[in-house]
C-alpha cells in the first residue's frame, strides 16, 4: 500500500523524506565502499530491482480469502543483497512506479521508502530475520524467519501509511479505524509473502548449492540499530501527532489558527504543544485567516457566491493560458 | 614490442567436476590478423574466449598479450588491449541509451568528459549507428544491438576485437552489413562463430577445436576443402562451397514446384 | 500476466512521450524535478478545508500538458488508474466529519465534503504533476538531474540500471507467466497460487542471477571498477532560471493569496 501526496502535509511528508535519504546516503556510502571489491553487487542490484518490479504485478491468490495481492519484496531484496543495497534497490523500485504509475508520488516517496524499505531492510531484516534465520542453513527457520519478517513488514508498512495520513490530517478517517481497515488484510499478504519468499530462497538454494544470502556486514549494526531507534522514535511521534487530534476538525482549525473559534472548547496542552511544533516545523504560514469569516452558527467558512465566481474566473484563465501556449506549436506543425 | 600479438601456450582448462573443456590448446596471433575459431557445440570456444578476456583462470599453460601475461594483476591493462564483445547485445548494453552505453568503457578508462562526445560520435559512426545515439538499447533491432555493442568496445580503441558468435540470431541482410563492418577494420579479430561463411569473407586462418582440442590450423580455403576433418570436428562447409549434391541425403529432395 | 505485460506497454508508452522534442521537454530536467516537488510540497501545505484555493496551481499540470504536447487521454487514463486508493480513504469524510459550513443557497454544508473535494483535487494535481514531468522529461534525464542535485550516484545508477533491465527481466517473467497460465487448462483464478507462484519466481529469478554474472562481466570488460561515473549535467540556460523562478514564486503567491476568491470579490464587486 502506497503512501499518496494528497493524503500528506507537507510536514511530514518533508520529514519522511529527510529520513529517508538519511538512510539512503548512509547506504551508498557503505555500498561504495564494498563495490571496490564486489562490483558484480552493482548488476545484481539492477537485475533484481528489475525483477522484484516485474514480480509486483502479478498478483497471488490469497486462499481462503477470495482476495489477492502482490509481493513487496523488500525482505527478499534484504536477504539476497543485504540491508543497504536492499534499502537502494527498493528506494529506485518506488521512484519508478512514482513516475510511471504515479503509485505514491514525489512527495510522498520518502515515507514509502520508510515505510516498504527502511522497516523491512534496515529494522526487520536485522531484527527479525538474522536472528531468527541463524546461518540460513536450516530450512525451517528460513522459512519461520521469512514468513514472521514478510508479516510483520506488511503489517508495520500499513501501519506506517495509516499513521502518516492521520498526522497529515487531510482525511478525516480516524486512526483505529483506518487501522482495522488495513491491518488483516495486510497480515494476510505478508503471511503469503513470507511463504513465497521462503519458498523462492529454498529453490534458489537447491540450484546454486547452498546459497544462504548475504551477510550482515559488521560495521552495519550500530547504523542498523540506530536507524531502529530513530524508527520507534517516528512512530511514537506520528501516534501521538496522530492521536492529539482524533477530531479532525478541531485540528484542523488550530493548523488555521482560528482557536479563537472554538474558546468553548477545552483545549488541552496536548494540542497547544502539537500547535507550536506545527508552528515551528511549517514550510509555510498556515496562519492567515481565510477572508470570510464565520457568520452565527456555522464553525468554519465555507463556499461563498464569490468563491464561486472566482474559482470558474481562474479556470477560465488557467484554460486560457494553455490556449495561448498551445498556439505556437500548432502553428508549426 | 613481440610481433606476437597474442600467444597461448598449452592452454588447459577444466570446469570443476567435468572432463577438461580445453586441452593443451596453443595458438598465436598477429598483429592485423583475422583468426576465426570453429568447432561444433560445446567444442570449448567461449571457454576459450573467457579465459583470453581474464573471466576465468586456465588451470595449465599461459595465454600472453604483448609482453604481458594474462593474470588478475594485468587485467585492468589487459582489458584496455583486448575488446571484448558479447554473445548477446542485451547483457553488454546495460546503459539506459545508446551514447551513454557507447561512453561506458571510455570514460571507465579515464577519457575526459569534453572528449567523450567526440570519442562517442566516432564509435558510432564506425558501426553506421551515429543515428542511434540518443535512442534506449531496448528499442533497437538485432542487428543494430549488435553494432551499438561494437560500438562501445571500439570507442575503447582495443588492440585485439574479440568476438563472440557476432553473427547469432541476425536476419541475412543484417549479417551481410556486419561481415562488411568487419572487413573494414583493421584491428586484429578473434571470432568465435558457427558462420563457415562469414569465416570466408573477414577470416585469414581458422582453428579448429573439437572437444577442447586444437584440430586444425590453416587457411580457410585449405580447411573448408578437407571434409574429413570438418566431419570431424561436427562443421560442414561453409555454405558459399557447397553443390547441392554434397548436402548429405539430399537426392530426396525435390525441387519446391514439383512438389506441388 | 496480463497486469505485467500492460504494465510494460503503458512504460514504454510514457517513454515514447517523454522521447518527443517539445517546449516543455528543452526545460531542464533539474528545473522541472525542483518545480514539481515545490508545487506539490505548496499543495500539500494548504488546509485540508481548501477546495478553491488549490485551483491556480492546476496550472503547473495544464501548462505541461500543453507545452509538453502531451495527449489529454493519456493522462486521464493514468489518473483513473492512480486516483482510488486517495478516493477510499477520503470517501467517508462527509459522514465522518458532519459539522456544518456555511454554503451560498444558507443551508449548511457537512464539512466532509469540502475535505473529500480537496483531497480529489490534490490527488489530480499532485499525480498529474508527477505523471506530465516523467511525460516531458523521461526517466533517464530524471535520473541525471537526481544526480546532479547530490543524490548518491549509486541510488540514481541503481535507478537506471532497473529501468534499463525491466523490459528484459519483465518479458521473461512474463512468458514464464503465461506459459503456466497456458497449461492451467483455462481455469479462471484470482491471481497465482502462492505454491506456484514460487516456483515462477525461482525459475526467473535464478535466470536472473545469470545474467546478472554476464552483464558484469560486460561491465568488466569495459573497464569497470566499482566506481560509477555518470556524464555531467547538460548545460543549465536562462530559461530554465526563468522557469524555476517562476513556478517558485507563483504557488507561493496562490498560497499566501486566495487567487479564486480575490478574483471572485472583484467581478461580484463583493
Ligand atoms: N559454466 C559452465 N559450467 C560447467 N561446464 C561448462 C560451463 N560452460 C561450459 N561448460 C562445458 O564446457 C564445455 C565447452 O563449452 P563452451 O561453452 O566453451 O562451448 P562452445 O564451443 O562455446 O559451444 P557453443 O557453440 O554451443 O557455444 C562444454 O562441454 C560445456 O558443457
Ligand atoms: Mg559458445
Amino acid at each position: 500500500m502506497h503512501m499518496a501526496d494528497a493524503l500528506l502535509s507537507p510536514e511530514v511528508g518533508a520529514s519522511f523524506l529527510a529520513a529517508s535519504l538519511t538512510a539512503l546516503a548512509i547506504g551508498a556510502r557503505r555500498l561504495q565502499a564494498s563495490l571496490q571489491e564486489d562490483s558484480q553487487l552493482v548488476a545484481l542490484m539492477g537485475v533484481l530491482g528489475a525483477f522484484v518490479f516485474a514480480a509486483q504485478m502479478i498478483n497471488f491468490s490469497i486462499p481462503g480469502t477470495g482476495s489477492s495481492g502482490h509481493l513487496g519484496g523488500g525482505m527478499l531484496l534484504a536477504i539476497l543483497l543485504g540491508p543497504w543495497a536492499g534499502l537502494i534497490v527498493i528506494a529506485s523500485v518506488l521512484l519508478v512506479q512514482a513516475l510511471f504509475f504515479a503509485d505514491g508520488g514525489l512527495l510522498a516517496w520518502g515515507a514509502n521508502v520508510f515505510n516498504l524499505g527502511v522497516v523491512s531492510c534496515l529494522i526487520l531484516y536485522p531484527l527479525i530475520y538474522c536472528t531468527l534465520a541463524g546461518d540460513g542453513n536450516s530450512r525451517t527457520r528460513v522459512t519461520l524467519a521469512a514468513v514472521l519478517a514478510c508479516t510483520l513488514s506488511t503489517t508495520l508498512g500499513a501501519t506506517g501509511v495509516a499513521l502518516e495520513t492521520a498526522a497529515s490530517g487531510i482525511t478525516r478517517l480516524p486512526l483505529p479505524e483506518f487501522l482495522t481497515l488495513m491491518i488483516p488484510i495486510h497480515l494476510a499478504i505478508g503471511f503469503v509473502e513470507g511463504l513465497v519468499t521462503a519458498g523462492v530462497l529454498a529453490a534458489l538454494a537447491q540450484r546454486r548449492g547452498g546459497f544462504s544470502g548475504r551477510p550482515l556486514q559488521a560495521g552495519s549494526r550500530g547504523i542498523i540499530a540506530s536507524f531502529i531507534l530513530a524508527a520507534l522514535l517516528t512512530g511514537g511521534v506520528l501516534s501521538w501527532l496522530a492521536s492529539a487530534h482524533p477530531d479532525g476538525l478541531e485540528w484542523s482549525i488550530e493548523r488555521l489558527g482560528a482557536t479563537h473559534l472554538l474558546e468553548e472548547a477545552p483545549v488541552d496542552a496536548l494540542h497547544r504543544q502539537s500547535a507550536q511544533v506545527q508552528q515551528i516545523t511549517a514550510i509555510l504560514p498556515d496562519y492567515e485567516l481565510p477572508a470570510a469569516l464565520p457568520k452565527a452558527g456555522i464553525v468554519a467558512p465555507g463556499v461563498s457566491i464569490a468563491g464561486i465566481v472566482g474559482s470558474l474566473a481562474t479556470l477560465a484563465l488557467v484554460a486560457l493560458v494553455a490556449l495561448i501556449l498551445r498556439r505556437p506549436s500548432r502553428r508549426i506543425k | 614490442m613481440s610481433h606476437h600479438l597474442l600467444q597461448v601456450e598449452n592452454l588447459g582448462f577444466a570446469y570443476p567436476g567435468q572432463a577438461p573443456a580445453l586441452d593443451k590448446v596453443s595458438f598465436t596471433l598477429h598483429h592485423g590478423e583475422a583468426v576465426a575459431v570453429v568447432g561444433g557445440n560445446g567444442a570449448g570456444k567461449s571457454t576459450l574466449l573467457q579465459l583470453l578476456t581474464g573471466f576465468l583462470m586456465p588451470a595449465q599453460g599461459q595465454i600472453r598479450v604483448g609482453e604481458l601475461r594474462v593474470e588478475r594483476r594485468t587485467l585492468p591493462q589487459l582489458r584496455r588491449t583486448l575488446g571484448f564483445v558479447f554473445q548477446n547485445p542485451d547483457d553488454q548494453l546495460f546503459m539506459p541509451t545508446v551514447y551513454e552505453d557507447v561512453a561506458f568503457g571510455p570514460l571507465n578508462l579515464g577519457v575526459s568528459p569534453q572528449d567523450i562526445d567526440r570519442v562517442v560520435i566516432h564509435a558510432l559512426e564506425q558501426v553506421g549507428a551515429a543515428s542511434l545515439a540518443g535512442r534506449a538499447p531496448w528499442e533497437l533491432s538485432g542487428g543494430q544491438k549488435r553494432a551499438v555493442a561494437i560500438a562501445g568496445v571500439l570507442a575503447m580503441q582495443p588492440d585485439i576485437l574479440i568476438l563472440d558468435e557476432p553473427s547469432d540470431a541476425l536476419d541475412p541482410a543484417a549479417r551481410r552489413r556486419l561481415i562488411g563492418l568487419l572487413q573494414r577494420f583493421e584491428h586484429t579479430k578473434l571470432i568465435a562463430t558457427h558462420d563457415l561463411d562469414l569465416v570466408l569473407d573477414v577470416c585469414s586462418r581458422v582453428i579448429v577445436l573439437s572437444q577442447g582440442r586444437v584440430l586444425a590450423n590453416a587457411r580457410p580455403l585449405e580447411l573448408f576443402s578437407d571434409d574429413a576433418l570438418l566431419a570431424q570436428a561436427s562443421l560442414e562447409r561453409p555454405l558459399s562451397m557447397q553443390t547441392r549434391g554434397s548436402i548429405p541425403n539430399a537426392s530426396h529432395l525435390r525441387p519446391i514446384r514439383e512438389i506441388k | 500476466m496480463a497486469g505485467l505485460a500492460h504494465a510494460l506497454s503503458s512504460i514504454r508508452r510514457a517513454d515514447s512521450l517523454a522521447g518527443r522534442s517539445t517546449l516543455a521537454s528543452t526545460i531542464d530536467a533539474r528545473a522541472k524535478l525542483l518545480a514539481s516537488l515545490w508545487v506539490v510540497g505548496v499543495l500539500a501545505s494548504f488546509p485540508s478545508y481548501e477546495v478553491a484555493s488549490l485551483l491556480p496551481l492546476a496550472l503547473f499540470p495544464v501548462v505541461l500538458l500543453v507545452t509538453g504536447e502531451v495527449p489529454l487521454g493519456w493522462l486521464c487514463g493514468r489518473l483513473l488508474l492512480a486516483l482510488p486508493f486517495v478516493l477510499m480513504v477520503g470517501m467517508l469524510n462527509p459522514w465522518l466529519d458532519p459539522s456544518p459550513m456555511a454554503s451560498p443557497w444558507g443551508a449548511p454544508i457537512a464539512a466532509g465534503w469540502f475535505s473529500l473535494a480537496s483531497i480529489l483535487l490534490r490527488g489530480l494535481i499532485a499525480v498529474s504533476s508527477a505523471l506530465l514531468l516523467l511525460a516531458t522529461t523521461g526517466i533517464i534525464r530524471i535520473g541525471y538531474a537526481m544526480s546532479a542535485l547530490g543524490l548518491p550516484a549509486v541510488l540514481v545508477n541503481q535507478v537506471l540500471f532497473l529501468y534499463r533491465y525491466l523490459f528484459v527481466v519483465g518479458e521473461e517473467l512474463a512468458r514464464t507467466v503465461q506459459a503456466w497460465q497456458l497449461r492451467r487448462a483455462g481455469k479462471p483464478r484470482h491471481g497465482v497460487p502462492p505454491h506456484q507462484l514460487k516456483l515462477l519466481l525461482a525459475a526467473v529469478l535464478a535466470r536472473t542471477f545469470q545474467r546478472a554474472m554476464r552483464i558484469h562481466q560486460a561491465m568488466l570488460a569495459r573497464g569497470f571498477d566499482g566506481q560509477l561515473r555518470l556524464p555531467s549535467a547538460p548545460r543549465w540556460h536562462l530559461r530554465d532560471t526563468v522557469f524555476l523562478l517562476f513556478w517558485i514564486a507563483f504557488p507561493l503567491l496562490a498560497r499566501l493569496v486566495d487567487i479564486p476568491l480575490t478574483l471572485g470579490r472583484l467581478l461580484t464587486g463583493a
